[in-house]
């Protein structure tokens, strides 16, 4: 019985076409970039910020580095709205799986597996808009790299930090699944950027915790093409070695994925 | 076309009610549960289901809440792995049954994105089904059209429920696995679903469905299958069902008889004709399928009065099975 059932279903069905993530995508992006919350935290946020601090400064002109002062202001800032795109957008996805969407999406051929790349393809998508945006007014208002190689460099460093957020948001959309944490959880995406340096020099005791937090490798990194070995602290520029950032951010991707991972069975169970 | 459907033809022409399955044990089936247990902690929620789905049938799964409906249907639909026992889906794996699109699934409650509109949810899911094809025929019959602007979390109830249809039968599946999927709808809506179902379904799909609801199940379904504390009290066709409360009961109220011994003997004159007798206190109730001379019997021998003569009902069948089931499974 089992041999002549099997036989009958490996042909292939009739009427089903080759199935597509886009137009998930592009709905998603669509989605997201229409809500308030997106527009305000991610996109309006970050960069009225690199006005504020980077381009309407005096110390803006400053040489720092590969760049300017501005310059590096405006690889924080763009290196915070990653951040907060892709804790926003991975919260939600948390909450989406919790309620039932992930049993949904199994029953597809691509299965849970597409929806997790449908997502990440448009977090990245998500990133760019900001980050493009925010590039593109530091090149109007006088943020200069000292070469295009450097300017290249800072932007897609700068999607660094959407890696460990990522996973942030979606650790904690999957213990807390509902929209007031996701927006809690956006929000303090600007603690982790106060401790990470990238919103004023900070020093002593608070620079040395910075090290422990999440965004602060991902973000040194960003500043890296511009500032190479510099970090710039409450008390004066200091020299640190590249292995930091380094071990900051993969330590916090290995730590935030095994929280995802060990959460993973909560999604798909009924409730 | 035809070629990875065989079955369906000889499922057409054979009987659909039969309740012994080794004549149909040649027949491919669509679904195959075969001792499928499952615990969780040391309850056993699955106690030992057998079941056979043939394409072509419409299948309820009754029972009263936390029978092991919604769990052992998780099991069919690949989300839950089975603690033992074998579970297949036109010969598949559950997990690819659904990867290759023989399932569809209407799942309770949830399983819609708030923010979206109704039309970006059919769009979505049919784009990754691989039938974008399908969308116009689809929403026309689940009469989706006039509200594909709305977005769900301004939908109502059963508007929700027909979008879940909607998203369930995209692609064509074979087996549609529906986990009480009428909850909340009236009664015009309720027969609205089930029209469109059976337009889409045809001859050649199955239908498991899920519900508390015996009407429904009566209503709809080719076949009843009921299920209790994990374990399957009943199945067969509605009328195999039905009959299983065969007779009718005749209450009355008897003074002075002396326990249920007294009873048979005073019914002794139609004992071929009794199912059971009991008595409680002065109240008799008797089973019986011939209920006129029963009734005649009281009324002009015995001193009893307060007669009463009702037919069973499919739900004190139901109630009946479940409760003559009550005792519950070993732990896990």
């Amino acid at each position: 019985m089992t041999a002549t059932a099997t036989h009958q279903a490996t042909t292939p069905r009739p009427g089903i076409k080759r199935p597509s993530l886009l137009p998930y995508v592009r709905t998603e992006l669509r989605n997201s970039l229409l809500r308030i919350d997106t527009i305000i935290f991610v996109v309006i946020m970050p960069l009225a910020f690199y006005l504020m601090f980077g381009a309407m400064t005096e110390y803006g002109d400053i040489d720092a580095g590969n760049g300017t002062v501005s310059a590096v202001v405006m690889v924080n800032m763009a290196a915070f709205s990653t951040a907060i795109a892709a804790t926003a957008l991975s919260g939600t996805c948390a909450t989406e799986l919790t309620d039932g969407w992930g049993r949904q999406m199994a029953l597809s051929p691509g299965g849970i597996r597409s929806y997790y790349l449908v997502k990440a393809g448009s977090a990245i998508l998500l990133c760019l808009i900001p980050v493009t945006l925010i590039f593109a007014a530091g090149f109007i208002t006088g943020a200069a790299c000292d070469s295009p190689g450097i300017w290249a460099a800072s932007y897609i460093l700068c999607l660094l930090p959407a890696i460990p957020f990522a996973l942030y948001g979606m650790a904690i959309g999957m213990w807390f699944p509902t929209q007031g944490a996701v927006g809690t959880a956006t929000a303090s995406v600007s603690v982790w950027a106060f401790l990470a340096n990238i919103f004023m020099p900070i020093g002593g005791f608070l620079f040395t915790l910075a090290h422990w937090t999440p965004l602060y490798g991902a973000a040194m990194l960003a500043q890296r093409p511009i500032l190479e070995n510099m970090v710039v602290t409450a008390t004066g520029p200091i020299d640190e070695s590249l292995w930091i950032p380094v071990v900051n951010l993969l330590a916090w991707t290995l730590l935030l994925g095994l929280i995802c991972m060990v959460s993973r069975r909560r999604v798909t169970l009924r409730r | 076309m035809t070629t990875n459907k065989p079955a369906s033809n000889q499922a057409n022409s054979a009987p659909t009610q039969a309740s012994n399955d080794s004549s149909e044990a040649r027949m491919p089936l669509a679904v195959d549960v075969q001792g499928l247990v499952k615990c969780f902690g040391t309850v056993r929620a699955v106690d030992g289901i057998d079941l056979a789905l043939r394409p072509g049938e419409i299948t309820a799964f009754l029972g009263p809440n936390g029978a092991g409906k919604s769990t052992s249907l998780d099991v069919i639909l690949g989300f839950t792995k089975p603690d033992a026992g074998t579970v297949q889906v036109f010969g598949h794996h559950p997990v690819q049954a659904a990867r290759k699109l023989f399932t569809g699934a209407i799942l309770q409650e949830g399983g819609l994105l708030p923010d979206y509109t109704v039309r970006q949810t059919v769009d979505v899911v049919a784009a990754m089904r691989g039938a974008r094809h399908d969308i116009p025929a689809v929403t026309e019959l689940t009469g989706l059209s006039p509200i594909l602007g709305r977005k769900v979390s301004k939908c109502s109830g059963g508007e929700r429920q027909r979008l879940r249809l909607a998203l369930a039968l995209l692609g064509n599946p074979d087996v549609l696995v529906l986990d009480e999927p009428t909850a909340g709808m009236d009664v015009t809506a309720r027969r609205l679903f089930w029209s469109a179902i059976r337009e889409r379904a045809g001859a050649d799909k199955s239908v498991l469905f899920a519900t508390h609801y015996l009407q429904e199940a009566s209503d709809f379904a080719d076949r009843i299958v009921i299920i209790n504390k994990g374990r399957i009290v009943a199945s067969g066709s509605v009328d195999e069902v039905r009959a299983l409360g065969e007779g009718t009961i005749i209450t009355a109220t008897w003074p002075g008889l002396d326990g249920t011994d007294a009873l048979h003997q005073a019914l002794a004159p139609v004992a071929d004709s009794i199912l059971t007798a009991h008595l409680h206190g002065e109240h008799a109730e008797i089973r019986t399928t011939k209920p006129d001379d029963v009734a005649r019997l009281l009324l002009t021998s015995t001193p009893t009065h307060h007669l009463g003569i009702t037919a069973l009902s499919l739900d004190d069948i139901f109630a009946e099975l479940v409760d003559e089931s009550a005792e519950a499974g070993p732990a896990c």
